[in-house]
């Protein structure tokens, strides 16, 4: 069953993330730093959003700010009608799980579970069942059948990456945010796992926001959202 | 409703995990058998001393009974056994008084009758070595070992022939002699305590035939069913008996002043397992504290996918959960081992026979393995918090390693010394559990081995046995015997005596017994002082002081006045004194004489009367503490020879010169042995007597100290080491600027240094301090404990703890400095 957030974003269309007045500031004066300015965003269901900016423009503090990773100094994110603020640090984990899949430029796979337990272990966490047929799925789609009881460290960088595409989506999260996922990665083995992201989002009708400096693999994106000094640009 | 659900996962991570921490696992483990080990350990111990102490108190007590109810009626004792917070009730009656001979000394025995319950519940399992039985026959006795050894058996048998001199019940005048035949005997101990006052036991028909019954002679001995409020059970049974006015409850002394001994205890047992916690405290929590920072990452990382703060809090005492179930169950067999197996080992090595009793109660290990699984709950308690608030993004910052925002801007800013200062106090935490640590393991140390030495059983010989040997003798205390005062100590014997190689110091003190002329105006302070005393109420008039104002007068060799005045503001004129001019009176309260001038009093055997003018004081029972009303006076050896001819010799006092203790003694036990009238305590015997006590407690309490010295330092390197990995960056950082390794290690041995010497200072001041406290609390409970500053053991700490503190943080850099710089750069 589903409770009324979570209908909604399952709803076609309608605006999934929005963030109005979204400001985080570091230190006080003199040495103010202020990595994000006053950023007004809204992504609709499905999007494909890709965030590209200069470092230190404030592109991962925005990132960090929509997955609920950090609280912003003022502002606001809400997801569905959600507000991430508002949410305790116990809730705001479990909404995390349940409605975000992460995928990072280091992977950040548990090292210590093999890839089939790194893939469902949000969903174990969350006290569910995996499904397993969804999972075979993904697995199949992303190339990952032999490598099901590898643990992380026997695996290259482009398998640890579609191992943390294959987690990030195994909870059916209605957005997934993807920092530098191909930073990492040779040209090559980057393209196809966009490729991958890309498909596996539209076969199960999931938002991504990605950041990346890459301006060819920011053109994939069905938007781009171009952040300089922490403010929007374009 | 999720916490049942998600357990799965929960408890594949917690696994994963502590397969992944083989080494963290092994530091957790052995802090939590160790803790375990400790508790269980000084519980069983302290149960063991307990027991045995409880067992001796009650065998000095002769009795398990709590009360005795003087002169029950038939019906009382009907009424007794029916009560229902009565648990046993046992009936005795006083059935005749042996006749006193010089042989038995200062000895007074009575025959005594005890019923069947009385005997087998209260008075068996306060004696020892019982062989025979109760007598049942008309004429069977039981004799305790002491007495037969004073009549001159050494080896009794069942069944010989104890021929005894008696008067039965209240008739003193018609002396009764039987043949009694021995039906059993015993070690018991009451002697001791009631100053040689014991019984033989006789049948009941003897008992019955003597006409004497419990109502007239006797007592009902009642055990509650509890001795935790002695008091209100003997209010509510005097007015269950209805017990008339001259009927008494007497409460058995073990029991008068038990509640607050035993609340002593208590609080000293809490005080100990606290402090056994607290360092096992700060070890586990050390251990997880560090495990957690190391991991904060991993623990961040685990957040941001999805485990809630619960659950991560669930991972992290999941993981202490597991480790304590392996530590506890090895440090309770640990334990076990020990007590069973290497105390009484030892023991036996060193061949002691004291038969320390080891007491063994489930009840010790589940309190120890409750004590030590709390103490893991709460040292992880800390660090799963950790784990649970941190926040996903810090988690990826997270260094270990906090700065202090204040910082003196310094021209010495480079300089090694500066920078290992400021890093010993870069994490304040860490500095105080690291100091912490340190300062209790050492000083617990320090307090341990001081309340040792300072127990030394020689010590406590020595504070009461004056000379190395002290010869008595028996004949000359004549209070309720019919002892004729003997020379025992005649020239010849003296002269063999002093022939003894090696005895030196020798001196005689003479005593005979005085009337003394009774003068109100002088004495009246020191009359109520004695009356009250001695609990007199009545009024006395100045007839009856008269007649039974008599004492004794002691000859002293002038030497002892020598040494009095040694430490007297107020000497005595030792010429006045061999002269025979002044007498002294053996008081603790001289303000009492203050009106005495002169003493008149004339020499009970002689008849001699001279007159004394008062001329100090000396201790009261100063040689010798018996008398009537009077004071004891003292005066001159020679002075006392002019009053009586050939005065007896009470008291020999001698030294024996080193090394030749041992040899002495044989020769004075072979000019001793054997003659009951004279008494011997020799400081060779007392000493040897105690050398089992004073071994067994160097080796539990050394243990012991050196155990939490170990723990404190244990945690010392603990910290230091993974404060030295978890810089590991930031020691790459300053290679790649340009510091040398050497330099560096420089920097981490002055670091090490720096908390050495911290610590000493705190040991040698604050350590002190404490200790000298705790042993001013514990010399209240033992007065003889003589306060020795442990310097030894405090320098041989002192040292350990130097190279400890350099060595560490050295060792934990090397091992982790390998690897090149990028690499070790690369590793944030």
């Amino acid at each position: 069953m589903l409770t009324k957030e979570e209908a909604l974003i399952k709803n076609e269309n309608a605006i999934v993330l929005k963030t109005s007045g979204l400001k985080k500031y570091y230190g006080t004066v003199p040495n103010l730093v202020k990595a994000l300015d006053g950023i007004d965003l809204s992504i609709c269901k499905g999007e494909f959003v890709a965030v590209v900016g200069t470092s230190g423009s404030g592109k991962s503090t925005l990132l960090h700010m929509l997955g609920g990773l950090d609280t912003p100094s003022a502002g606001s994110v809400t997801i569905g009608e959600v507000e991430m603020a508002k949410l305790k640090d116990e809730q705001l984990t479990v909404f995390r799980r349940r409605n975000i899949g992460f995928v990072f430029q280091n992977y950040n796979l548990v090292p210590i579970l093999n890839v089939y337990e790194n893939i469902v272990l949000p969903s174990e966490l969350d006290g569910k069942k995996a499904d397993t047929e969804f999972i075979d799925k993904i697995v199949l789609m992303l190339g990952l059948s032999q490598k099901l009881f590898s643990l992380p460290n026997n695996l290259s960088g482009g398998q640890q990456q579609r191992v943390a595409i294959a987690r990030a989506l195994a909870a059916k999260p209605a957005i997934i945010l993807a920092d530098e996922p191909t930073g990492n990665l040779d040209s090559c083995t980057s393209s196809e796992v966009l490729k991958l992201l890309k498909t596996t989002s539209k076969e199960f009708n999931q938002t991504i926001i990605m950041i990346t400096h890459n301006s060819e693999i920011a053109s994939l994106a069905d938007r781009i959202v171009h952040i300089e000094d922490g403010r929007i640009v374009a | 409703m999720l916490s049942k659900k998600n357990s799965p996962a929960v408890k594949k991570l917690t696994g994963r995990i502590i397969t992944a921490n083989r080494p963290r696992n092994r530091n957790v483990v052995a802090a939590i058998a160790l803790t375990a080990m400790l508790i269980a350990s000084v519980f069983s111990i302290g149960m063991s001393y307990l027991k045995s102490t409880e067992m001796q108190q009650i065998r000095l007590m002769g009795t398990t009974a709590h009360v005795a109810v003087t002169n029950p009626t038939d019906e009382q004792v009907e009424k007794l056994r029916d009560l229902s917070y009565v648990e046993t009730v046992g009936l005795q009656h006083n059935v005749g008084l042996i006749k006193s001979t010089p042989e038995m000394g200062n000895t007074t025995l009575s025959l005594h009758w005890y019923d069947q319950t009385e005997w087998q519940k209260f008075r068996l399992p306060a004696v020892e070595d019982m062989v025979g039985s109760y007598p049942e026959k008309y004429n069977e006795v039981l004799v305790s070992l002491w007495i037969l050894h004073n009549m001159g058996i050494d080896d009794p048998q069942i069944g010989m022939e104890i021929p005894l001199d008696y008067y039965l019940g209240e008739d003193r005048e018609v002396v009764q002699t039987t043949n009694f035949v021995l039906s059993g005997y015993c070690t018991d101990y009451v002697y001791i305590r009631s100053g040689n006052i014991d019984s033989i036991y006789v049948s009941e028909q003897f008992a019955k035939a003597s006409g004497n019954t419990v109502q007239n002679n006797g007592a009902a001995s009642v055990a509650y069913c509890d001795s935790k409020d002695i008091d209100g059970y003997n209010q509510q049974l005097t007015k269950d008996l209805s017990l008339s006015e001259d009927q008494k409850i007497k409460t058995v002394p073990m029991y008068e002043s038990s509640a607050a001994a035993s609340s002593t205890a208590v609080i000293a047992f809490a005080a100990v397992i606290f402090f056994l916690m607290l360092t096992g405290y700060l070890l586990i929590y050390n251990v997880f504290y560090i495990s957690v920072a190391k991991d904060i990452r991993f623990y961040g990382l685990l957040k941001t996918i999805g485990t809630t703060p619960r659950q991560l809090k669930k991972i992290v005492t999941g993981q202490a959960l597991r480790l304590a179930a392996i530590g506890i169950p090895i440090g309770l067999v640990i334990s076990a081992v020990l007590s069973f197996a290497v105390v009484p080992m030892a023991l036996n090595m060193f061949d002691l026979a004291t038969g320390a009793e080891i007491s063994f109660s489930p009840v010790i290990f589940i309190g120890a393995a409750f004590f030590a699984l709390l103490t893991t709950l709460i040292g992880a308690a800390k660090s799963a918090r950790i784990a649970a608030k941190i926040s996903p993004l810090e988690a990826l910052r997270f260094t270990g390693a906090h700065t202090r925002r204040l910082h003196k801007p310094s021209t010495s800013g480079g300089k090694i010394n500066g920078m290992a200062w400021r890093n010993i106090f870069r994490d304040r935490k860490r500095v105080v559990i690291v100091l912490l640590s340190l300062f209790l393991g050492i000083t617990t140390f320090m307090v341990i081995t001081t309340l040792i030495s300072s127990m030394d059983t020689d010590n406590y010989i020595a504070s009461y046995v004056e000379n190395d040997i002290i010869l008595e003798n028996n004949t000359l205390d004549v209070v309720g015997t019919d002892n004729t005062p003997k020379q025992k100590f005649d020239a010849s014997f003296l002269a063999e005596l002093s022939k003894i190689e090696g005895i030196t110091n020798l001196r005689t003190t003479t005593m005979e017994k005085m009337e003394m002329v009774y003068d109100s105006s002088q004495f009246l302070q020191h009359m109520d002082w004695f009356c009250k005393k001695l609990d007199v109420e009545e009024k006395l008039t100045e007839q009856q002081i008269q007649d039974n104002f008599w004492g004794y007068i002691i000859g002293l060799d002038s030497r002892y006045i020598e040494e009095i005045n040694k430490d007297s503001g107020n000497p005595i004129d030792i010429e006045a004194f061999e002269r025979g001019d002044i007498a002294l009176i053996g008081t603790d309260n001289p303000e009492l004489y203050k009106n005495v001038d002169v003493m008149d009093i004339s020499i009970s055997s002689t008849g001699a009367t001279e007159q004394f003018d008062l001329g100090g004081f000396v201790p009261f029972g100063f040689k010798y503490a018996g008398g009537s009303m009077a004071p004891n006076i003292y005066v001159s050896e020679q002075t006392l020879a002019t009053l009586v001819p050939d005065p007896k010799i009470y008291k020999v006092n001698m030294d024996v010169e080193n090394d030749l203790e041992k040899q002495a003694l044989e020769k004075v036990k072979t000019l001793t042995d054997d003659d009951y009238e004279i008494s011997r305590t020799s400081k060779l015997e007392q000493q040897q007597a105690m050398s089992d006590t004073k071994l067994l407690m160097y080796i539990l309490g050394g243990g012991i100290a050196l155990v939490l010295a170990l723990i404190g330092i244990l945690n010392f390197i603990n910290v230091m080491a993974t404060s030295v990995m978890a810089r590991k960056v930031e020691f790459a950082m300053l290679e790649s600027v340009g510091m040398t390794k050497q330099q560096l290690r420089q920097m981490l041995t002055l670091e090490g240094l720096g908390y050495a010497a911290i610590t000493t200072l705190l040991v040698g001041t604050l350590g002190s301090v404490i200790t000298y406290v705790i042993f001013k609390l514990f010399q209240q409970q033992a007065d003889y404990a003589i306060f020795t500053f442990p310097i030894i053991p405090m320098l041989i700490a002192a040292i350990i703890v130097f190279i400890v503190c350099a060595a560490t943080p050295q060792m934990a850099y090397r091992s982790s400095s390998s690897a090149s710089i990028v690499e070790r750069l690369r590793q944030i």
